[in-house]
């Protein structure tokens, strides 16, 4: 076993304009689910930190691991086929170490969580209304007509027009991005501290997207919390995010101001990603650019980089040895042998 | 790409869904596809886009015979297929296929999803129990997805795998035309890219047809001939993808393209996309006239009452505004033109895009564009 | 009625097996783990009969009739001498089988019709319905008493009768939750592959009612093993000289201020398959809550 993250160790660096205390501290975390083709290693020593007001961004290959780390923080991964280890400290409190209740009381209320595909998080057989009203009777004790009245709110909140009506809808009567608008204000319900986003606007227009992403950066910046998003636009990042963590195969192999990774990228995985990006800004060519090859399977992860068998500048040190996260600068890291530039 | 008649593989005429608005009402609901033509050309990727809620999944599903129309029809291969039982539909099945936005949903939760996929092939005959193991592993293989997942059931993968399954579903019934509802939202960019390049060579090698529906303006672009632009149930501009970017017309489509976030690092974030306004309008109860007129920049007298017919104002570019509408312009051309110079904003040529098209250009026909 | 809410929060528990997210559930589950382990003995018990029952339980003794639990004979014996252990052992077959069976045939009839309606909705839907309607207005153990009345005493017309008119439960909570799996975008999708209506019946619809299944099955074998005994109890179930609980129970009732084990032994077991059964259905109604399940840990 490579000594991969020792990155525990929090970089007080970044200049950062809003008060920037920790509030989500996440160290070594390792998740595994048992199949009966043997053991995924989902995700393989992640670190990472978010500060109280910031919006930090997580990108990477699909099935790499960022849902897992998402549901991992609100301790979500079921117990039977799942296995986290690792610490993951909320305003300095071990999560893994607290009580059912005292998590129960932590979910929804200060820390929420948007997941990626709505439909898991909403019950087909409720009205959409009494869904979003739910976290305000559980946690703030709303009766019934006073939730609802705000559930209506809240979806106005996010665009869903004639909400009065559309309360009364079941979630099969919604469109597919209405139903993740539905997800986004049941979790903005309680103005939670932390707001996890998992992929909340793949399924929006860019006109309602923006909207959306407006709004809960407004929530972030008017109740000084924070927000974790989980997204595959690259575009979101540049434009919402402060700091961004590049997943590959279950690890952080870059992470970096926003700004830093699109001028500079150091990991040769990131610099793919952004080349692959389709842009309007540019003329279409024939076929879009791919990173060549198939992510690794992480029932055998290959030894050393888990990159080096499609990466193009791979060396021979990268088939044996993992490289460890090391920092290029007071706010950049990267995990790779070849001192790589975009 | 075919410019006859008898190239439309799909085909819809007036087609219209509605939808109750909620369990026990009583009065008019959701018009979420309302009155549309549209005609997909054999081996032709039509790309389709619009705002959430507008009408795209329904109307694929429409086109699909899931959901059978209020009003209009809906032909495929030149057979009316919109109102067929079950049974009737079953060979058309075999050619058509459709991959659903929600991938977990839209898997069986009890299934392995090698049993999904090899299920379809049974049905059609494409497989047998003996010989299915293999073809589903280079199905798999063909979406990214690693073979031995054949034995997982769904809730066991990441929702990009999830979406692959879904393609591969849809291929493993080896159809004539797929409704991508959109297919790559889940996926990183680069395997993004490996699923747009898989679809786009399946159309070059095997003349597979594609509704692509998205929200990505810059995939669609991409994988596009043709575009079509969606806004409240009806189709508001569609064009040659050249023109829909270069030369968009419709005040919708303009909108929408200044929106697009672009993956660079600007010096004032979040201030760099320039945001349609206004209230989103509701289904239940569209403005009347032109339905986008309450946040449209350009809007003036005729438009909160009439609504605008589709026009070609342009060899295979069609719109459905007042701005185009010959009638309105010689009755109020200053003030169209006015506020179109005023206001007009595109993103790829300045103000005056909007006015490019030379209304001597416009053709009077109205309605059919093939 | 409770069932059906519960069959409404079943809808597709997020785990892909049925059965091995119900034993995860059961191990969690306080009550049903107790109402399991109960179930477990008894059938055990059941199912070894021959091999730990004392004595024959058809064996005669004459001579000792009525007698008080002794070393020799545990519970006693009975009005003909035989020993009441045994026949209780050997009675736990005819009454869980008897519990089994009735609620397995009521499932075979109810299931089907409760997919068939629900799946396919409309007229079908109106006219099955009204049917299982006027299956309920009956009040069925009155029905089952008069049917097993009509049909000559007997075992296989107490399983009958029961199944005719048990089927109802059945049939509303699967075409309940036929009607809102039928909903869910994967029956589309199935019906968008071109899959048979049956087949989609078969193996879309039918894999995800059966967490609610298996929690009416758990409580309705209860009911049956108490609807057998009460029949038995009124002399039209089991004939002599076989034994079932419900039986012991009549003719140790006759005795009941010489030999009072003679009526509670048999009375106890009764209770506890029972409890058994509905502590097992009630906790995997809770745990099978998808809002709870697999959120903690
Ligand atoms: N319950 C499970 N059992 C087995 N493997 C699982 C389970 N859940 C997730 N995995 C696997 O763990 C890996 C990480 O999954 P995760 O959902 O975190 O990916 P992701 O990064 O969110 O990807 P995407 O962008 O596609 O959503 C995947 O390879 C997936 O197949
Ligand atoms: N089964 C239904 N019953 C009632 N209303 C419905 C139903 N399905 C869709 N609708 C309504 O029809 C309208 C169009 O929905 P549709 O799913 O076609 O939108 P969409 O364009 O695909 O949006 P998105 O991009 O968000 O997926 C929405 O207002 C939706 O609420
Ligand atoms: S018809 Fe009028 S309101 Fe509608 S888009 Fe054109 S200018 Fe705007
Ligand atoms: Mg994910
Ligand atoms: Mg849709």
């Amino acid at each position: 076993m490579s000594t991969v993250d020792a990155t525990t160790a929090i970089d007080k660096g970044p200049p950062n304009d809003r008060p920037g205390g920790l509030l989500l501290d996440v160290r070594d975390l390792r998740i595994t689910f048992s199949t009966r083709q043997g053991d995924v290693n989902a995700v393989n020593g992640v670190s990472f930190d978010v500060r109280r007001g910031e919006i930090v961004a997580i990108v990477g290959e699909s099935g790499c691991g960022k849902s897992a780390t998402a549901l991992s923080l609100l301790r979500l991964i079921p117990e039977l086929p799942g296995r986290v280890t690792g610490q993951i400290l909320f305003e300095g409190d071990d999560l893994y170490k607290m009580s059912t209740a005292e998590i129960q009381a932590i979910r929804g209320d200060r820390i929420a969580m948007i997941f990626q595909e709505p439909m898991t998080s909403l019950n087909p057989v409720h009205t959409i209304g009494r869904q979003v009203g739910e976290p305000l009777r559980v946690h703030r004790g709303a009766s019934a007509d006073d939730a609802l009245a705000r559930a209506a709110e809240l979806l106005g909140g996010v665009n869903i027009s004639e909400p009065e009506i559309r309360i009364r809808n079941y979630p099969h009567q919604f469109s597919g991005g209405m139903r993740q608008r539905v997800t986004i204000a049941m979790g903005m319900g309680c103005k939670p501290d932390l707001i996890i986003a998992d992929e909340p606007t793949t399924a929006l227009d860019v006109t309602i997207q923006a909207q959306v992403l407006e709004l809960l950066c407004q929530q972030v910046d008017n109740n000084h919390s924070s927000m974790l998003i989980i997204t595959h636009n690259l575009g979101v990042v540049a434009q919402y995010a402060d700091r961004v963590f590049v997943m590959y195969a279950g690890r952080i192999v870059e992470s970096a101001m926003a700004h830093e990774l699109y001028s500079d990228p150091r990991h040769p995985y990131t610099m793919g990603l952004l080349s692959s990006v389709p842009r309007l800004d540019q003329r279409a060519t024939e076929r879009l650019a791919e990173i060549a090859g198939q992510p690794p399977d992480p029932l055998k992860l290959p030894p050393g980089c888990p990159f080096q068998p499609r990466c193009p500048r791979a060396i021979d040190r990268c088939r044996v040895e993992m490289p460890p996260l090391e920092a290029v600068s007071q706010t950049h890291k990267r995990a790779c042998w070849v001192d790589a530039h975009g | 790409m075919a410019d006859t008649n008898s190239g439309a593989l799909v085909e819809a005429e007036s087609l219209s869904v509605h939808f109750p608005r909620h369990r026990s009402a009583t009065r008019p609901g959701i018009a979420a596809v309302d009155r549309i033509d549209l005609k997909i050309h054999r081996g032709e990727i039509l790309g389709l886009v619009g705002e959430s809620g507008c009408g795209k999944s329904t109307l694929a599903r429409t086109l699909l015979g899931l959901i059978e129309p209020s009003g209009g029809v809906v032909r495929f291969g030149g057979d009316s297929i919109g109102n067929l039982p079950e049974r009737q539909m079953r060979p058309y099945r075999r050619r058509m296929q459709i991959v659903f936005q929600d991938p977990y949903s839209s898997l069986n939760p009890r299934m392995r999803i090698g049993e999904t996929i090899a299920e379809a092939m049974f049905i059609h005959g494409h497989a047998t129990k003996s010989d299915a193991a293999p073809l589903v592993a280079d199905l798999l293989k063909l979406v990214g997805l690693d073979p031995a997942m054949a034995g997982r059931f769904p809730h066991e993968f990441s929702g990009g795998q999830r979406q692959r399954i879904g393609i591969a579903r849809a291929l493993a019934v080896r159809p004539e035309f797929i409704a991508c509802d959109e297919p790559v939202s889940a996926l990183d960019v680069s395997i993004q890219a490996q699923i747009v390049n898989l679809l786009h060579d399946l159309r070059e090698k095997m003349g597979l047809t594609f509704l692509f529906v998205s929200h990505d303006l810059a995939v669609v672009r991409h994988i596009s001939d043709r575009v079509a632009i969606m806004y409240l149930g009806r189709i508001v501009e569609i064009a040659p993808k050249e023109r829909v970017y270069d030369e968009p017309l419709h005040p919708y489509t303009q909108a929408l393209l200044l929106a697009v976030p672009v993956p660079t690092r600007t010096s004032q974030k979040r201030s760099a996309r320039k945001v349609m306004q206004g209230e989103v309008p509701s289904p239940l109860n569209p403005p009347s006239g032109c339905h986008f007129h309450p946040r449209c920049p350009h809007a003036f007298a005729p438009c909160a009452l009439k609504q605008p017919p589709l026009r070609e104002v342009a060899t295979g570019h069609f719109v459905a505004c007042h701005l185009y509408e010959p009638q309105q312009r010689s009755a109020e051309p200053d003030h169209a033109e006015d506020s179109a110079r005023r206001e007009g904003q595109t993103p790829h040529g300045g103000g005056s895009q909007v006015m490019s098209t030379n209304p001597g250009q416009m053709i009077e026909r109205s309605g059919e564009y093939r | 009625m409770a069932i059906t809410d519960v069959a409404e929060k079943l809808l597709v528990p997020p785990s892909g097996g049925t059965f091995a997210a119900l034993a995860s559930s059961i191990r969690r589950h306080r009550l049903a783990s107790v109402g399991l382990i109960v179930i477990v003995v008894l059938c055990l018990l059941a199912l070894l009969a021959p091999l730990i029952a004392p004595f024959d339980p058809y064996h005669q003794d004459l001579y000792a009739v009525l007698s008080p639990p002794s070393a020799q004979h545990w519970l006693g014996t009975d009005n003909l001498g035989r020993d009441l252990l045994s026949r209780i052992l050997y009675g736990a077959r005819v009454s869980l089988m008897t519990g089994l069976l009735c609620t397995f045939l009521a499932a075979a009839i109810g299931v089907p019709i409760g997919l068939l309606a629900g799946y396919t909705g409309g007229a079908m839907d109106a006219i099955l319905m009204r049917v299982t309607d006027a299956f309920l207005c009956f009040p069925p153990l009155i029905f089952i008493l008069a049917m097993s009345a009509a049909l000559g005493p007997g075992l296989s017309n107490v399983i009958l009768s029961f199944a005719l008119f048990g089927w109802t439960g059945f049939a509303r909570i699967v075409r309940g939750q036929a009607l809102l799996v039928r909903e869910l975008p994967f029956i589309e999708a199935a019906r968008a592959t071109g899959v048979s209506r049956f087949r989609i019946m078969w193996r879309h619809v039918f894999p995800n009612t059966l967490a609610p299944i298996i929690v009416a099955i758990s409580i309705t074998v209860g009911g049956a093993i108490l609807v057998e005994s009460g029949i038995s109890f009124l002399g039209l179930g089991v004939q002599p000289p076989t034994a079932s609980w419900g039986k012991e129970l009549r003719v140790g009732f006759t005795y009941l201020e010489v030999v009072p084990l003679f009526s509670l032994a048999p009375g106890l077991m009764i209770s506890l398959a029972v409890l058994g059964f509905n502590f097992l259905g009630d906790g995997l109604r809770d745990a099978l809550d998808p809002r709870l399940n697999g959120f903690d840990r």
